[in-house]
């Protein structure tokens, strides 16, 4: 048996395996558009209650941490900058973009999403929106949308 | 008819354009707060609700998109109006709220 094939077998490189696959392994000072994007959604923890003077609740924390775990997770190289909103009730929105396409994900409080997808601009692709929401936990789902974007 | 609403809320068309996020014409209660132009003064509505961006809309555009248009004024807001997503438009309340957004007017201060 070589080295090799013993080390990888060692209960160091077994520790390491199981804390790669509980660690996303990004170094995201390597990547300046993610930074910017989280720097987005942090913005949003500085509003306080009643933020849109209609007496909305402070932006959630699960509904910012999801926010977090799709920038995290999104292929941002290949997309346009999203913008990021607040959203009344404490939600986040994330709204992008790309050629005559846009989506536009709301998420809420409970982890779940809310999506909107646009197919084109011009007023017979009103027709073709596609509007629903995903539950808690649907991150597959969300990136098919995101990929659907990226095929504009 | 004016809609105040956060700054944050202002989209960037990719031309310059600036416009209203949909989620500006959406709130957790089903009732978007508004003001009746012609009966504010929006040196006053600037004053109530500082910092905030405000859009224009028509009652027809609000009803043409599916919401309910009704006065509700209440004591030092006699211009204060909601409209609310009717019931049988709520499953499409996003894709309302966008069309909306779409047809309000920013005013630039």
């Amino acid at each position: 048996m070589s080295l090799a094939a013993v080390w990888a077998g060692s209960p160091v490189m077994l520790r390491e395996r199981e804390r790669r696959q509980q660690w996303s392994r990004v170094n995201i000072l390597e990547k300046p558009r993610m930074l910017e994007c989280l720097r987005m959604v942090a913005d949003l923890t500085r509003l306080d209650a009643n933020w849109d003077g209609h007496g909305s609740a402070k932006i959630q924390s699960a509904a910012l941490s999801t926010a977090v775990g799709i920038m995290l997770q999104a292929p941002l190289e290949y997309l346009p900058m999203p913008h990021v909103c607040p959203v009344s009730g404490g939600s986040v929105g994330l709204h992008w973009r790309a050629g005559e396409r846009e989506l536009e994900l709301t998420v809420l409080g409970n982890g779940a999403i809310e999506y909107l997808a646009v197919p084109g601009q011009r007023l017979e692709d009103e027709a073709s929106i596609e509007e629903g929401t995903l539950s808690p936990g649907c991150a597959g789902d969300v990136g098919r949308w995101l990929q659907w974007l990226i095929e504009a | 008819m004016w809609r105040a609403f956060n700054e944050l809320q202002v989209y960037v068309e990719p031309d310059g354009t600036e416009r209203p996020e949909s989620w500006a014409f959406r709130d957790q209660t089903n009732e978007v707060s508004l003001f009746v132009a012609e009966e504010t003064d929006l040196e006053w509505l600037h004053a109530l609700l500082p910092g905030t961006r405000i859009a224009a809309i028509t009652a027809g555009d609000a009803r043409e998109c599916g919401f309910l248009v009704t006065r509700d004024p209440f004591p030092g807001q006699p211009s204060h109006a909601l409209i609310c997503p009717l019931p049988q438009t709520r499953k499409s309340k996003g894709e309302n709220a966008r069309k909306l957004a779409k047809r309000a007017r920013l005013i630039h201060r």
